[in-house]
């Protein structure tokens, strides 16, 4: 027993004895805490936050943005950035030619070729995954939605039913169709002439050069040799069904990447949940100070707070309602930013059938009936019902952008002066008065709002609405119900919440990815709104929406969508928007050559920043 | 004793298959767009039709038999699955965290069944006198917190103000170490592979990291053993071996250790070996709160998102450790104690 | 009432622990009575829904308005108190329906034997077999948030344990000669079971489920903390802890600024999980016949 004891006591000693201190620990090491380890790091399949901020450093793309910019473009693998001046956009803005930069090195040494270049990006519009963003390029080239789309559009074979789950053609008859389809499709968009790659595009469409910018991982240059070598799609036009809609653990670049870019992949350790990567010396750019860097899954906020603090770790992911914890920490800088993300609450004008969140259904105090937000005054209600100074000021901590509309601040379109519902319970009540043709009033309601569990800004929003709603009239109800994930997605599928705050993330600065995402009667939100909304975006909308995407002129661009703002705006007809959220950098002061980019996927700029004390 | 073996192993399928059942089971109460909320992970996968492509590529949306006929196919053929959350095969992914968890709880094990034993045995030495009462008090006290909050006391005492016992598992250099080619992997487990390797320092970084859970688990966990110890030495006190041996003269140390202690040993030898077994599926909160790899964590995240290769694959892994934990237990308790029958 | 049943339950409240135990348990019992009245919730609401009091999300410190806090924008009172009666909730729901179908199951196996016992026992191990936090989890998830669905996982996962240890207890006291006579003289096997076998062993099943109660009401918060208890906002000691997890480790260089989001709520459930291991604590010393020394 005594043995034991002093077994423990050594354990112990040891143990204390073990702490070091030392100045700035690991100089050419740069440890990021983050929230999430890559889903994958195919950039074809990546879609998320985490994939991309590795991605990005590996992989290079075409051009990047200029500084902080959304609008200007510098080269990167391109030699210039096309523009009409330069006259590399051609034929009525359908045509786009990159110069590409000669001398690139892949990460095992083989030379950048224009061929790779081109059989990335028909890689990527192959491979198609279901949720995955190769979308934006096939939107962007051929104006249709998915490759299924495309395919069947074009040759009237369903992918889905032409193939079995081994990936094989169920059918020999349907081989020749899809090769033919290749060969007069997909080839003849996007190909190399010399040194220039070319992309044909069906139409103008004005955010092609922002789908195509650095930081968009579905746009980067893979190495068509390392890649087949690898098992990917071999570049030939027969078979390339076999490689459509991989399951990502199926995707040979799931895990490996070879890519041009300033660091290289040491490895993902998929059990602690680390990225870790090192520099490339061969980098054909301006080269990273560090050395390694560390991209590290710590769920725990409390952990990652306290391993910054202990100089662990010299930058980490702050939600945004733990600001105090972070803003007097010695040793300690923390910076702020947008990201290009909006928080909007959504409305159903008609609630899906099945729905077991409408109470009694009807509008008699218990209750809502299915349309309930189809009257134009029930919107414009809510809408001067919420306190947005009390809201943004003292319960986010000014930590949020009012937005007029759903569009981020600075994008096309965007302006201070867009006319936007201000806080007032009079017009508030006098709506509630109108609406239903005095029904409500009368009768009152029991409306739910809802809100994913875990973001507390969404649901402080709901509370605040529900607080200053109960009190226009006795007889209104509001719950405010947060939901799990999974089940929020499936009642969002089944249009069954009648009242909702999510955010959409931009996929690329264009407001098109906003606009027709909320108004366009087929948009990924708003095509959920039900009958009545989708019968007023054909009506009044959607053709101003699909025509500012043709658009190339910003200036007519950005007056097409203020008009759709307008008509939104008039017509309560976005829900109720929001903010746009500000994020917090949290760091280490020794952290130098920081830098924010509102597109970037993460938080830091591995490539630029070292560490020297102040 | 060879047919008690056998006919338990027997019905380990037997356990397997009902596990799986109930895990499948609950898993079917959810709507296909509910378990495909695991791939779509944020609102831009929503897209167009990308719910129902997802679902299709799944095969969620088939009949129950046919689902779980797939699943049960391939667990014939050797595949587990995929696991989402740990981003690898299922089996992988249990394979390479299950040595960290065993490695907290065995250290756990140590102090959870000495501190037990001692002060349980000085509690019943000291039958109803002050000592006693606050063995017994601040045992149950200890047991009456909730890891969760002990494990943040930790934290915070012994990482954020004193620097000791960071969290995680291992360091980013330690790492280093240990993936690089000199270094050789034996158990899996960090800090035995370290010393067999002489890397003294990497055995004090994860043994740093260690110091931590194995406080909370120690001091969560000890009262147990303590209850048992205690009453097991009490009632041995009180048997009429000893009051011969006492009235016989002897000197009470030899009593009591010669003879006491030894008997008293034998329920808390059982109850040592269920703790560690325990252990193994307790670390769930600690592993969460400390940050550290292991199969309770692992499998913590794949039951909140849903992912139902790894909680299947998670909860048969448990079951055959379970299984043969408990087997192992009982069949070394009759070999230490005759009077134990296994039948 | 027999003298020697008398002079037991004297023993019970007079030892160290049992009288602690009890002590704590009445006066958790008051509160949860007089919730009410000490927390007063708005009116035309759900009392259970903690109100917000603030609309800053920085907890505060104990103030003359708000005497332990606020934390998650809410008064942490308010939760505490209202807390009591979820915690209550919990234990005792959960305890009873498990333990009745733990005795029901045990009872039928231990008292049968044979097939029936073997068939049940093979059940019993099969829920056994999965750890019982990792259970908890995964059902609490698909169920979904809320103290019932909470209630509804720890039931489905808890009720082997008395099943087994009245199948223990049956199979002992079956051997014993009075069950032998009652057959013979052709007691029917309910009667059996109602008259003389549970009897006998119900003090240890109620040991068990004192002791229960605690890590019961531990797993419920355990369950809450990490996000998949009880629904947000309801006052629930969990909950409340829920809302600390991120600010435990303090702030600003401070690391017991926030100390008030930890001490309350967890001194609450320490305190309430603390009576039931006494109370068990002392049932045992009490009633363990092993013990008479």
């Amino acid at each position: 027993m005594k043995n034991l004891a002093l077994i423990v006591l050594v354990f112990f000693l040891i143990t204390v004895a073990g702490v070091a201190f030392a100045e700035i620990p690991n100089p050419d090491t740069y440890v990021m805490l983050t929230i999430a380890e890559p889903d994958t790091l195919d950039p074809h399949q990546a879609y998320d936050v985490a994939s991309g901020e590795v991605i990005q450093f590996v992989y290079d793309n075409l051009i990047a943005y200029d500084g902080q910019s959304l609008t200007d473009f510098v080269p990167w693998l391109a030699m210039e950035v096309p523009s009409l001046e330069n006259e590399l956009i051609m034929n009525e803005a359908t045509t786009y030619i990159f110069p590409l930069r000669e001398g690139v090195k892949f990460h095992n040494g083989n030379e950048l070729t224009p061929e790779d270049v081109v059989y990335s990006f028909h890689r990527g519009i192959l491979a198609d995954p279901a949720a995955g963003p190769m979308w934006m390029l096939i939107e962007a080239i051929f104006g249709y939605y998915s490759l299924e789309d495309f395919v069947f559009d074009k040759t009237g074979i369903s992918l889905n039913e032409a193939l079995d789950p081994e990936s094989q053609l169920i059918n020999e008859e349907y081989r020749q169709p899809l090769i033919d389809f290749y060969q007069d499709y997909i080839q003849p968009a996007i190909q190399a002439d010399g040194w220039d790659i070319v992309f044909h595009l069906s139409r103008p469409f004005g955010p092609f050069m922002s789908i195509l910018a650095r930081n968009s991982s579905w746009a980067v240059i893979l190495d068509k040799d390392t890649s087949v070598e690898m098992g990917c799609w071999d570049g030939e036009a027969d078979g390339w069904w076999e490689h459509y809609n991989l399951r990502k653990e199926d995707s040979p670049l799931y895990d490996q990447a070879v890519g041009t870019g300033p660091f290289r992949l040491i490895e993902w350790d998929r059990v602690q949940q680390r990225v870790t990567l090192e520099r490339n010396d061969d980098f054909w750019g301006e080269k990273p100070w560090i050395s390694t860097a560390i991209l590290w899954e710590i769920e725990e906020w409390g952990t990652r707070r306290a391993m910054l603090e202990a100089g662990d770790a010299d930058q980490i992911h702050t939600p945004q309602q733990y600001y105090e914890q972070v803003t007097d920490m010695p040793g300690i800088s923390v910076e702020l930013g947008d990201f290009v993300l909006v928080d909007s609450m959504q409305f159903l004008w008609e609630v899906g059938p099945g729905s077991p969140y409408l109470g009694s259904g009807q509008l008699d105090g218990n209750g809502i009936p299915p349309d309930f937000f189809s009257d134009i005054h029930v919107r414009r209600a809510f809408n001067y019902a919420l306190d947005y100074d009390t809201l943004v000021e003292h319960a986010l901590g000014n930590l949020v952008t009012r937005i007029p509309s759903v569009l981020p601040v600075g994008f096309l379109g965007w302006s201070e002066d867009q006319p936007r519902y201000e806080f007032d319970m009079e017009k508030a009540a006098e709506e509630f008065q109108m609406a239903w043709d005095g029904e409500l009033w009368e009768n009152g309601f029991t409306v739910s709002l809802f809100y994913n569990i875990g973001n507390e800004r969404r649901q402080t929003t709901c509370e605040m609405l529900q607080e200053n709603i109960e009190s226009i009239n006795p007889k209104f109800r509001v719950e405010v119900i947060g939901l799990q994930w999974p089940t929020f997605l499936d009642a969002y599928r089944n249009e069954h919440m009648p009242a909702f705050i999510i955010g959409w993330q931009a996929d690329y600065a264009d407001p098109h990815n906003f606009i027709s995402t909320y108004l366009h009667s087929a948009g990924t939100f708003s095509a959920h709104w039900g009958e009545p909304f989708r019968e007023f975006a054909r009506e009044n909308l959607d053709h101003l929406v699909e025509q500012a995407v043709m658009e190339t002129d910003p200036s007519i661009r950005e007056s097409l969508y203020r008009e759709v703002q307008d008509i939104a705006y008039e017509t309560a007809a976005f829900g109720l928007p929001l903010f746009q959220p500000r994020y917090i950098f949290t760091m280490r002061d020794w952290v130098q050559g920081w830098t924010f980019h509102s597109m970037r996927p993460g938080e830091v700029n591995l490539d630029q920043v070292w560490k020297e004390e102040n | 004793m060879f047919f008690y073996i056998a006919r338990r192993l027997l019905f380990l399928p037997l356990t397997l298959f009902g596990i799986s059942l109930i895990i499948f089971f609950m898993f079917m109460r959810l709507s296909p767009e509910q378990r495909v909320a695991l791939y779509i992970t944020s609102p831009e996968r929503l897209r167009g039709d990308n719910v129902e492509r997802l679902i299709d590529l799944h095969g969620l949306r088939d009949p129950w038999h046919i689902q779980y006929g797939r699943w049960m196919g391939n667990v014939v053929r050797g595949n587990l699955g995929w696991s989402n959350v740990g981003k690898e095969p299922v089996y992988s992914a249990i394979m390479r965290r299950f040595p960290y968890t065993l490695e907290l709880a065995l250290y756990s094990a140590l102090p959870i069944i000495w501190l037990g034993t001692w002060l349980g045995t000085l509690s019943a030495l000291y039958h109803n006198r002050p000592l006693d009462h606050t063995l017994r008090i601040s045992a149950v006290v200890g047991w009456s917190f909730p890891d969760f909050v002990f494990g943040f006391f930790v934290l915070m005492i012994f990482y954020s103000i004193l620097g000791w016992f960071p969290p995680g598992t291992l360091g980013a250099e330690a790492d280093a170490v240990v993936k690089s080619s000199q270094f050789r992997s034996f158990t899996g487990m960090v800090t035995i592979d370290s010393l067999l390797n002489g890397r003294l320092d990497v055995f004090i970084d994860t043994a740093r990291r260690l110091a931590g859970p194995v406080l909370t688990l120690t001091y969560v966990g000890f009262a147990y053993i303590l209850r048992i110890a205690r009453s097991s030495m009490l009632e041995v006190l009180g048997r009429e071996y000893i009051r011969t041996a006492r009235s016989k003269g002897l000197e009470e140390k030899v009593v009591i250790n010669k003879h006491a202690r030894r008997n008293a040993m034998i329920p808390v030898a059982t109850v040592s070996g269920q703790t560690i077994i325990a252990l193994l599926g307790g670390t769930v909160i600690v592993e969460t709160i400390f940050n550290r790899v292991g199969i309770g964590s692992f499998m913590a995240t794949a039951a909140q998102q849903l992912d139902f290769a790894s909680v299947i694959g998670g909860s048969l892994f448990f079951g055959v450790i379970l299984v043969l934990g408990n087997l192992l237990v009982d069949v070394s308790y009759a070999l230490i104690d005759p009077r134990v029958r296994l039948d | 009432m027999t003298s020697e049943r008398r002079q037991l339950i004297r023993r019970l409240f007079l030892s160290t622990s049992g009288f602690l135990g009890f002590s704590l348990l009445a006066f958790f019992c008051i509160v949860a009575l007089c919730a009410p009245w000490l927390a007063p919730p708005p009116a035309g609401r759900d009392p259970y829904l903690m109100p917000v009091v603030e609309w800053s999300p920085n907890p505060q410190p104990p103030s003359s308005e708000y005497i332990f806090g606020v934390a998650g924008k809410r008064n942490i009172y308010y939760g505490v108190i209202w807390g009591t009666r979820s915690a209550f909730r919990v234990g005792i729901t959960v305890t009873v329906i498990s333990t009745m179908f733990g005795l029901l199951v045990g009872a039928v196996g231990g008292y049968f034997g044979k097939i029936v016992d073997e068939v049940l026992m093979r059940i019993t191990d099969i829920f056994l077999a999965i750890p019982f936090l990792v259970a908890a989890v995964v059902m609490a998830t698909i169920l979904g948030p809320g103290l019932d669905n909470v209630i509804r996982a720890l039931i489905f996962f808890s009720w082997m344990f008395p099943a087994r240890l009245i199948r223990g207890n049956i199979l002992q006291i079956k051997e014993e000669q009075y069950i032998t006579a009652a057959r013979s003289v052709g007691v029917n096997h309910v009667g059996i079971i109602v008259r003389h076998v549970l009897p006998n062993s119900i003090f240890p099943v109620l040991i068990q489920a004192s002791m229960r109660m605690g890590s019961l009401v531990i797993t419920a918060a355990a369950l809450s903390f990490l996000g998949i208890g009880a629904r947000e906002n309801y006052a629930d000691w969990g909950g409340l802890l829920n809302y600390a997890r991120n600010w435990m480790l303090g702030g600003g260089g401070e690391v017991l600024r926030y100390w008030y989001m930890v001490v309350f709520p967890g001194a609450a459930m320490v305190l309430f999980v603390l009576a039931w291991n006494l109370v068990g604590d002392a049932l045992r010393d009490v009633f363990d016949p092993r013990l008479k020394v």
